[in-house]
């Protein structure tokens, strides 16, 4: 069933409760009563639309676009980015290394988990310059771009930078950061000897998959919305100032 | 047995979806991804490692651009065309492994695509029966966790570059496991290598 604005924002999650930190991200609290989604989405001043899209697309795979996702401004796009970035450094990769060393302490044989947690701390230095290569390059490049679009003032600097960095070079180098991430569920699920406490490892394994479901939904939105939005306005721009 | 996996790319939902679904009932065979163009197709057969790839030939751009290449040179022996190009034109896609027309029943569709992965029909397949590793992948893997480029270790084997790229994919496939740090920590936990060893 599709979320829609008249339905009920409680209804929502209990249709689907893997959107709570989707609906975090949107800043929304708990607690709305009865309300609506498109009433909730007023009182926290979030796009309804971008909403909807959103969270449909990320409960289901097959969710079909009821508004055309490049309507929505770059903005917008770069801004619910950037809180997912946020949410994967400060939430879920500090969560995931406590449980870490929650796990260092139920083996009898300290290697393993030393292994693990070597492994893992490389890949959080991979997702942080993945982020970090997003927020401090991409990220204002797109918003230039967007700016120049609206402002229909020649910038001869930025039709420059389209020249020799577009952003379909960012998207030929845009790496979807979850082959350790798929290694690491496959070391723990394959290989991992017997750990004593089997909730723990699941509890640690059931977050990865939580943690790939939306690294992959965030890196379809970067390669299917923003991506193609961008190098269309650029194409726009550069047929523009090159005729004047 | 390995499940087989398959990348499916086809711009039609209503054609996509059928298929996908024929090939998910098939036992043993399993859809990994569904495109709907081949913008990415490369990292998707990277990160995937798909054993086929089906596809419409249409996607592929008329200028032979670095992607094309990669899907003949890759994958030409694994490549399942979608086509409605008639009998007499079909010399065209004679470079695909089987071609599934789209006039084709379920019942042919199905037996096409068992043909294709059957190994006792089709021996040249390269697929994973057992997970265990030979002594060449253990050797071949030992080299990649202590650090040692695919070069060194054809060197050091008196292999060919080639040879050593292909055990890898073979290693990668039966462990499910991609990147080196990964590897390395499959290497020690089995104790084909100790800690220390690590560059
Ligand atoms: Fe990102
Ligand atoms: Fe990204």
């Amino acid at each position: 069933m599709n979320i829609t604005h008249d339905m009920k924002m409680a209804d929502v999650i209990h249709l689907n409760y893997s959107l709570l930190p989707v609906i975090t991200r949107f800043n929304i609290h708990l607690g709305f009563g009865d309300k609506s989604v498109g009433e909730v989405c007023e009182d926290f001043g979030v796009n309804l639309d971008f909403f909807i899209e959103i969270t449909n697309s990320f409960i289901d795979d097959d969710y079909i676009p009821q508004k055309d996702l490049n309507s929505f401004p770059v903005k917008l796009i770069v801004d619910y980015l950037h809180k997912t970035h946020t949410y994967y450094l400060e939430e879920k990769l500090p969560e995931l290394l406590s449980m870490i060393s929650g796990l260092s302490e139920i083996f009898d044989n300290p290697e393993p988990i030393l292994l693990i947690k070597n492994f893992f701390s490389e890949y959080q230095q991979e997702l942080q310059s993945h982020i970090e290569r997003e927020e401090n390059i991409v990220h204002p490049y797109v918003l230039e771009i967007e700016d120049s679009f609206n402002q229909n003032s020649k910038d001869s600097k930025l039709v420059e930078k389209i020249k020799t960095y577009s952003i379909n070079d960012f998207a030929k180098e845009h790496d979807n950061v979850e082959e350790k991430l798929y290694d690491l569920k496959n070391i723990i699920i394959k290989y991992l000897p017997p750990c004593k406490d089997k909730a723990l490892c699941n509890r640690f394994l059931t977050e990865l998959f939580r943690l790939e479901k939306d690294l992959n939904a965030h890196a379809e939105l970067e390669d299917k919305v923003l991506i193609p939005k961008v190098a269309k306005m650029e194409e726009l721009l550069l047929e523009k100032y090159t005729k004047i | 047995m390995e499940r087989l996996s398959f990348i499916v790319a086809e711009k039609s939902y209503l054609i996509r979806k059928g298929v996908v679904s024929i090939i998910n009932r098939i036992e043993g065979a399993m859809v990994v991804k569904e495109m709907d163009n081949l913008g990415s197709i490369n990292s998707e057969i990277l990160s995937h490692n798909p054993d086929f790839l089906v596809i419409n030939p249409n996607l592929i751009p008329k200028t032979e651009d670095h992607r094309n290449f990669h899907i003949k040179m890759e994958l030409s022996e694994k490549v399942i065309a979608i086509s409605s190009v008639s009998p007499f034109r079909k010399g065209m896609l004679s470079s695909f492994r089987e071609i599934i027309d789209l006039n084709d029943s379920k019942e042919e569709i199905y037996q096409k695509l068992k043909s294709v992965i059957n190994p006792e029909l089709t021996p040249s397949a390269n697929y994973v029966v057992s997970s265990e590793l030979s002594e060449r992948e253990k050797t071949i893997l030992t080299h990649v966790a202590k650090g040692l480029t695919n070069k060194e270790i054809a060197e050091i084997l008196f292999l060919s570059a080639h040879t050593v790229i292909t055990h890898r994919k073979n290693i990668t496939n039966k462990l499910g496991i991609k990147t080196i740090s990964g590897l390395t920590i499959y290497a020690i936990l089995n104790n084909l290598i100790k800690m220390e060893e690590v560059r």
